[in-house]
């Protein structure tokens, strides 16, 4: 495939939409020079940006860090990213299909409106992950979001479906507004967590602080449903987080709104 | 042709195509498991007033099911989709659900596919939640002892019902005694069932009667006291038949299943089984046949 190495980090934002698998599939690394690349007004090309040469393997590697690239994989329908430094906001944006692997973290709404595929973090993820675009209705429709570190504010907000995992802490607002869909929290959880949550399941491996008064306490229960979801943990590489899923106690709500949500907090 | 010192007649089981699913019910305890599974196949043995043909395939170890729980995989055969659907939908419902500790899951692979949990879902009467994970859509219903988990839809498949085979023994005991030495054989081949009372049928049975209502009837010609007053099949010293019915997901799991039964049941036979025979109906009707002697070639 391809591999870009970042030249030097850009004095303003980029939007890499242009750099998907489906699109750089079959180019030689001159013709992906020539690729548009605005950087804000300015038009430009790839080459203006990254030093590109061809590589072994399916994925395209982009060597960062990418900290002011924007966009990256958005709305990528199959193949592979692999993507060596920090990224920049929307990571994944809108994505279909195939698979985004981040070496580092992710900035702001990585993963928003994601209708699919694959996206891995292997540090923190800020705000707005797996969340939904301005004024949208639903957020993340499906797919699978790890991270490995610590996500910010609002991950999973609105989710509509699939499932996001967080292997540290979430921030305040945790699927908020969640429609259906599973959250995996593997360490403390943030403030205001499920608020309004309609249907779907937050799963607070490191236990939770005080919830809403929306959420009633069923009491703590060994679900099957959760030894489903571990043995799904595990086929995802994430034993450690799977082997933490036993009985957890439940609480259905948000009773503000439908109240068919839960969260299943460890006891 | 000759097998243990037992005849092996020159004639070929008459099968029928049918629509087919398997299922997987776990259980904390693989006791439980079984009693689910045992009650979903009662009353499963003939489609003629079953509606459906079922039977527990094997015993499942714990990293063989989906939540990491012993389980039974069952086998179900209908003459159709619809009926399959019907036949799951109620004995699911009625078996499954409600039996401590149980979960439900698909068993098989493929696009064409009946409701499972979807179909039983309203039982949670509102409070029924779906859950995706890993591709696979579940119900989780809640029921007094807690929660029951079931997939959402079952694949389904073509497969074959009614290959048979004939044990005629010199006494009742001796070949009641081959149809067991036969089934414990049998029941190690996998993706077959035999949906009989311990996979043995003592009635085997005709097309039609000499009764308007009546669309089978038994089996005269093997029937030993009948001997003298029919065109019987028997020879004089032929005292007692059974029949063990076979279904299969393949034609091939069929076949193996009979010539597994075939050997299991002329090993250490003694005097006691005379012939092993089948059933079919002249080769007319079905679109399987099981050669006994080719199965044993």
């Amino acid at each position: 495939m391809i591999r870009l190495t970042l030249k030097q980090e850009p004095p303003l934002r980029l939007s890499a939409e242009a750099l998907l698998p489906e699109r750089l599939a079959g180019l030689a690394p001159r013709a992906v020079e020539r690729l548009p690349l605005a950087a804000g007004r300015r038009a430009g090309v790839v080459g203006d940006w990254f030093r590109v040469a061809s590589a072994r393997g399916e994925a395209i590697q982009i060597e960062g860090p990418c900290r002011r690239i924007d966009r990256i994989g958005a709305g990528m329908t199959g193949g592979s990213i692999h993507l060596h430094g920090d990224a920049g906001a929307y990571l994944g944006l809108g994505m279909r299909g195939g698979s985004i692997m981040l070496d580092g973290s992710a900035g702001f709404g990585a993963a928003t409106d994601m209708r699919g595929g694959l996206l891995r973090i292997s540090g923190h993820a800020e705000n707005g992950v797996a969340g939904a675009l301005p004024g949208a209705a639903a957020g993340m429709r499906d797919g699978v979001v790890i991270i490995g570190g610590d996500a910010g504010d609002a991950a999973g907000a609105k989710l509509r479906r699939g499932l996001v995992i967080v292997g540290g802490a979430a921030g305040a607002g945790c699927g908020a507004e969640m429609i259906a869909g599973t959250i995996v929290v593997g360490g403390a959880l943030g403030p205001y967590a499920g608020a309004a949550m309609q249907r779907g399941s937050i799963v607070a491996l490191a236990g939770a602080g005080p919830l809403g008064s929306g959420f009633a306490d069923c009491g703590v229960h060994d679900l099957v449903f959760c030894r489903l979801l571990a043995r799904h943990l595990a086929t995802l590489g994430l034993d450690g987080l799977a082997r933490r899923i036993g009985p957890l106690r439940r609480f259905a709500g948000d009773a503000a709104v439908s109240g068919k949500g839960e969260l299943l907090v460890a006891p | 042709m000759k097998l243990g010192g037992v005849a092996i007649d020159d004639t070929f089981a008459e099968a029928f195509g049918m629509t087919a699913t398997r299922l997987v019910v776990t259980d904390d305890d693989p006791v439980w498991a079984r009693h689910a599974a045992d009650s979903m196949t009662g009353f499963a043995t003939s489609i003629i007033a079953c509606g459906v043909e079922a039977g527990v395939e094997r015993e499942l170890a714990a990293e063989e099911t989906p939540d990491g729980r012993p389980g039974v995989a069952v086998l179900l055969f209908a003459i159709s989709a619809d009926a399959l659907a019907k036949a799951v939908r109620d004995r699911v419902g009625q078996c499954i659900l409600t039996c401590p500790g149980t979960a439900c899951y698909a068993g098989l692979e493929g696009e064409k596919r009946i409701a499972l949990g979807r179909g039983l879902r309203y039982f949670g009467d509102g409070r029924q939640a779906a859950k995706r994970l890993g591709g696979k859509r579940y119900w989780r219903i809640p029921v007094m002892e807690g929660e029951f988990l079931c997939e959402d839809e079952a694949p389904i498949q073509d497969g074959v019902g009614g290959g048979n085979l004939l044990l005629l023994g010199r006494s009742r005991a001796a070949a009641r005694a081959a149809a067991e030495r036969a089934i414990a054989a049998m029941r190690r081949v996998s993706g077959a069932i035999m949906p009989f009372p311990g996979g043995i049928a003592r009635s085997g049975s005709k097309l039609g009667s000499r009764y308007k209502f009546l669309i089978a009837s038994t089996n005269d010609a093997f029937c030993p006291t009948l001997k003298g007053v029919v065109e019987s099949a028997l020879d004089p010293d032929i005292a007692s038949v059974l029949e063990i019915v076979i279904d299969g997901l393949s034609a091939e799991a069929v076949g193996n299943a009979m010539a597994a039964g075939m050997r299991a049941a002329c090993a250490d036979a003694g005097d006691g089984l005379a012939r092993i025979s089948a059933g079919n109906y002249g080769g007319k009707l079905g679109a399987f046949k099981f050669s006994l002697r080719e199965l044993l070639s």
